[in-house]
């Protein structure tokens, strides 16, 4: 570690005193001896010693890519290395076994799960509206390139978070008392006595997504009287209730504690309002309906039958286009594509319509393909067809839509596109500011998609000679990193698999533009084949055509459940609960649609009782 | 005279010549030490053995407990006691303390500096803390340079200086106008080589002094003065304790790992109150906060608006260095009401009054014998003072007692603040001094009052000039912070040990 360091002052010296021309050798060299020491620490290499100035040069963007591929690999490859990671999660099931022959009998934990950003924003939206909704601000907690950064049980209250939602809170409260008819006129009405009550008890269930408590409300109205007995004006009292009860944890926490009452030894039962927000919050990405709660009321979700019933029903409301939408995003965090950086040459091509157009085609791909018209996992991910508005067509090369602004369907080149992996919105996001992030991407296809988690190197060994022969100019991408990782026998283990994975989407620019050729003409070559990984050893001529043989595998498809199940657990699904990933998964098999993804949520244990932490 | 002097220049211009030495330790060596100070302050939380904290207060004239109560001015029409050792009552004057009477200590007729000669006042600033002045010195005798030779050097260092130096602990010095004369602050504290330790006037600097030694990033502004009530506030409160209310009922019910995040946002709502200025809780008790939430480097020095205002801020700063750890001592003293013109006293009728119309604290209220006049209505003005004082004061302890420690003590059962002046009520005499502790529940018996010396009657030590000096006192204090000393200042003038636990 200590001589890393040397290494880095060594090279940030050198780089001071060196001139432009040197300066990618200098970058090269740099990365070759240090090849594997990031690994080997566990932590990253840091090169912000290294001046950045040529990042944005048009004149020499060598530098550029190279720079930014350096960093893509230092900071977010590696960081997300085998090495690094094995440590720091859990591995997740290799191999879905069958229900049959699973041995993980565990199941999810009682626990509080706050709400993701998604989440709040719909359940306000589908209580207030979506005027109100809008409110509320974006946290930006999502990420960019992460894999479920916020669907798990990580989230927490900061006094940031506080600070925010205070304000917004006040926006909200004075929002309802001005537009929602029943609190306005409640707000208005001088003798109603019994109005407040209505308003604490409606709202309140349907912001803590169950009844409240006599002594709950009596303290809201309490709390309400001593402020207007204090001066508070009868509106600014209600806005008060209102605030109360969005800021109460109540409000921000999916509550999953249960209780021991009709539970097995060990387990905890959720109660039946605790299944509709579980069920809603995993199929919605929002708050149960009345329906749900008039379920919940019934005591009919207190059983795999009822639950069974009331999940038909959910994944036939297009709420559940909102679920798979939410659960893409936290997989693949494509709606990065409105905030990713990007190089100020880029940014002119990627500007902020274009950003928005780019989200709202995979929202609409997800909603139309998958929910509406339910496609096998197979079309879905190899679909050359799409939605555009005049923005994103103008952005994919094609003709203008004849609806303007309004996105209609559209048939794309199929040997440019297949799927959601090759759409710009996660291609974009996927990328550095002006660089593909070849590594980057290479190891979301194979962590993200084939759930490929690769082994530890056996060892680290130095990179103990540069090569300075190289003419970075001449080489593309993928040649670059081949020479780099692949000749090397230090890097080669892992990289030998990440690398083609993706040069396999060297196709597409920093901004997820199809491209043949790369620095003035350098042709790419993104072809390859996969080796290790069962029925998804498949070779490929370009990235579209590696989606479109790898959408149909048991590998692929496996992962996309594994990854589903990630999603309604918030945790990474272990081993230790192969039974429940096992149920979801012969659900899908039953037909392998999309929209059977959810279907199985209705079998597992854990959606009645959880075990006790 | 040190030649290598740097001249200070504090906000009132005047030009005071200090050591290098001193500079740093008149700054607070937490301001050099800070980082390491505060790592090893955060571990020591962490292994919940964070040690005892000091904040010594110094007010002009004392906090009022006349050296013979049948004289008292404060008894003017009254007769006041304060309790013995199997129960407290808190004077008047310091009515403020009296919803923490269970964690204070009334001292109650220590022998004061080594006054026999000239003035009592000027012997007492330099002997007060340091037990080092002679007997028989008169003001001008060996008197510090840059404080127009009125006050004898002594000769040893002061009680802060020698604690931060055995606890390994940086000392923070703040001053509001604790001065004499419309000049210099007092000189009180010294270091080894009897060189005037500097207090911080500037309350920007004061601020550097503090947050330079904490890492955290987070940014909590320091808390403002308490506003007006408003509909907004009140919203806010009730928003907050419900959820803070909420959420301690969910703690219960969790498992380790959520209850982590939940105390998360427990300390997120604590800051959010503290930020928007909301104090307390109607309606739920007071939320315990974690020592490690509070220690938050302050946004930035707030601006100010007369001498209270900034002695209760210097009060905000030492709240931040205790917790943090940055600093473990602290002298804060202030005076001169001549400038204190932002408080009010009530009359006898419940009408407020500007503290303006005490005009000349000292000549006006300390000698008021000899002035004639309304002893009733002078009675009231100084209560009136000495109650702004303990508010500020009580605010502050009760703040520290919002706070805990790994171990569920609170930093005020950690922290014993010291109430203490130069006399002990502006008589000019400081041979039975009254000195209250507030807090230190951890290391001290608290809920009391020892009766040293005041009456042969109810002596506890023994008779009024034998019985127990301020030097014993300090003496006591240094073993409550963990680090007995075998001797302090002129050891002819300690008369024995004096037993707080």
């Amino acid at each position: 570690m200590q001589m890393a360091n040397k290494s880095r002052v060594f090279y940030s010296i050198l780089w001071k005193n060196s001139t432009h021309v040197f300066k990618p050798l200098l970058i090269l060299t740099f990365l070759l001896l240090s090849c594997g020491k990031g690994a080997s620490s566990g932590t990253s290499l840091n090169l912000r010693h290294i001046p950045q100035n040529t990042k944005e040069s048009s004149v020499i963007n060598l530098p550029t890519q190279i720079n930014e591929n350096i960093k893509t690999l230092n900071q977010d490859s590696l960081n997300t290395h085998p090495n690094a990671m094995s440590n720091a999660t859990k591995q997740i099931l290799d191999v879905i076994p069958s229900v049959a022959t699973c041995s993980g009998k565990e199941i999810l934990p009682a626990r509080l799960w706050r709400l993701s950003e998604s989440q709040y924003i719909n359940t306000i939206s589908d209580i207030f509206g979506q005027t109100a909704a809008n409110l509320f601000p974006k946290l930006g907690e999502k990420g960019v390139k992460a894999s479920f950064p916020s669907s798990g049980q990580s989230l927490a209250v900061s006094a940031a978070f506080v600070a925010k939602m205070i304000p917004a809170g006040e926006a909200l409260s004075a929002y309802a008392v001005a537009q929602i008819p029943d609190i306005k006129n409640c707000a208005a009405s001088v003798q109603d006595s019994m109005c407040l009550v209505n308003i604490i008890t409606n709202y309140g269930q349907k912001l803590w997504r169950r009844p409240l408590q006599k002594a709950e409300t009596d303290k809201l109205l309490g709390a309400a009287a001593s402020l207007i007995s204090a001066g508070a004006t009868r509106t600014e009292a209600y806005r008060a209730i209102l605030e109360t009860l969005i800021h109460s944890p109540h409000f921000w926490y999916r509550s999953e504690l249960g209780s021991s009452a009709g539970a097995p030894a060990g387990r905890v039962k959720l109660n039946d309002y605790e299944v509709a927000s579980f069920l809603s919050y995993t199929v919605w990405d929002g708050p149960p309906d009345e329906a749900l709660y008039a379920l919940a009321a019934a005591g009919t979700l207190a059983n795999q039958a009822g639950v069974q019933k009331a999940m038909e029903r959910m994944l036939k409301d297009s709420k559940s286009a909102r679920g798979l939408i939410g659960f893409f995003d936290e997989w693949t965090g494509y709606s990065g594509v409105e905030n990713v950086p990007k190089s100020a040459e880029l940014s002119v091509i990627l500007d902020a319509p274009t950003r928005e157009a780019l989200k709202l085609e995979t929202d609409q791909f997800i909603r139309e393909f998958a929910f509406a018209q339910n496609m096998l996992a197979k079309e879905f991910f190899s679909s050359s067809e799409t939605f555009l508005n005049n923005t994103s067509a103008s952005f994919y090369g094609m003709p203008a839509a004849a609806s303007g602004s309004q996105f209609v369907k559209v048939s794309l080149p199929p040997e440019k596109r297949a799927g959601p992996f090759t759409q710009a919105s996660f291609l974009a996001a996927q990328s550095g500011l002006g660089s593909t992030s070849l590594s980057h991407r290479g190891n979301f296809v194979l962590k993200e998609t084939l759930c490929k988690e690769m082994k530890k190197p056996d060892g680290i060994a130095d990179a103990t000679e540069a090569d300075n022969s190289l003419d970075l100019a001449k080489l593309t991408n993928r040649q670059i990193f081949e020479k780099l990782h692949s000749s090397k026998p230090a890097c080669a283990s892992c990289h030998k698999i990440l690398d083609p994975a993706g040069a396999s989407l060297e196709n597409f620019d920093p901004i997820g533009r199809f491209r043949t050729t790369e620095k003035g003409g350098l042709v790419i070559d993104s072809s390859g084949s996969f080796v290790d990984l069962g029925d998804a050893n498949v070779a490929f001529q370009t990235g579209v055509y590696l989606y479109r043989a790898l959408a149909g595998t048991e590998r692929f498809q496996s992962c996309l459940v594994k990854k589903y199940s990630q999603n309604v657990f918030g945790q990474v699904p272990e081993e230790k609960f192969s039974c429940e990933v096992a149920k979801l998964n012969e659900v899908f098999l039953a037909d392998k649609k999309m929209g059977s993804l959810a279907k199985g949520i209705s079998d597992i244990e854990s959606v009645l009782f959880r075990s006790i932490p | 005279m040190n030649k290598n002097n740097n001249l200070i220049k504090s906000d009132n211009e005047l030009l005071l010549p200090i050591s290098r030495r001193s500079l740093l330790h008149g700054l607070g060596a937490g301001a050099i030490l800070a980082a390491p100070l505060l790592r090893a302050a955060l571990a020591e939380a962490a292994a919940g053995t964070l040690g005892m904290r000091l904040v010594i207060i110094p007010i002009q004239f004392g906090w009022g407990f006349p050296d013979d109560n049948t004289k008292s001015k404060l008894n003017t029409g009254r007769t006041v006691t304060y309790g013995n050792e199997n129960g407290i009552v808190i004077p008047p004057w310091l009515s403020p303390f009296e919803s923490l009477k269970q964690q204070v200590t009334i001292l109650d007729g220590l022998r004061g500096a080594a006054w026999e000669k000239s003035n009592a006042h000027d012997v007492s600033y330099t002997d007060m803390l340091t037990n080092a002045v002679p007997v028989g010195t008169i003001e001008k005798n060996g008197g510090i340079p840059g404080h127009i030779d009125r006050f004898p050097r002594p000769q040893g260092p002061s009680i802060d200086f020698v604690l931060g130096k055995a606890l390994n602990t940086g000392v923070l010095r703040l001053d509001t106008h604790y001065q004499s004369f419309g000049a210099q602050p007092h000189p009180t504290c010294f270091d080894d080589s009897r060189n005037f330790l500097e207090f911080q006037r500037d309350l920007k600097i004061a601020y550097n002094i503090v947050s330079s030694g904490i890492t955290d990033s987070s940014s909590a502004p320091m808390a403002p003065a308490a506003p007006a009530f408003d509909a907004l506030k009140a919203k806010n409160k009730m928003i907050l304790d419900h959820a803070t209310a909420d959420i301690n009922a969910l703690r219960s019910k969790v498992g380790a790992d959520v209850r982590d995040r939940l105390d998360l946002h427990l300390r997120a709502l604590a800051d959010t109150g503290a930020n928007l200025g909301i104090t307390g809780t109607g309606t739920v008790p007071p939320q315990k906060t974690e020592v490690s939430a509070t220690c938050k480097k302050p946004g930035s020095a707030p601006s100010f608006n007369g001498d209270l205002e900034q002695f209760k801020l210097h009060l905000e700063l030492v709240k931040t260095a205790l917790a943090c750890g940055t600093q473990r001592i602290a002298v804060v003293q202030s005076g001169d009401n001549t400038r204190l013109s932002d408080w009010t006293w009530t009359d006898a009728n419940g009408n407020p009054k500007p503290g303006a119309d005490l005009g000349n604290f000292h000549e006006e209220v300390s000698h008021w014998d000899s002035k004639g006049g309304d002893t009733f209505t002078r009675r009231l003005m100084v209560e009136g003072y000495y109650q702004m004082y303990a508010k500020a004061v009580a605010e502050f302890a009760t703040q520290l007692n919002s706070i805990i420690e790994p171990d569920g003590k609170t930093l005020l059962d950690r922290t014993l603040i010291v109430l203490t002046g130069e006399v002990t009520d502006g008589s000019h005499n400081n041979a039975q001094k009254g000195i209250v502790i507030v807090g230190g529940g951890a290391a001290i018996k608290t809920g009391r009052t020892l009766r040293i010396a005041r009456h042969p009657t109810d002596n506890v030590y023994g008779n009024p000039l034998g019985g127990r000096s301020e030097g014993d006192m300090w003496m006591a204090i240094a073993k409550a912070m963990g680090a007995p000393l075998t001797t302090f200042g002129i050891a002819s003038r300690l008369k024995g040990d004096i037993i707080l636990t």
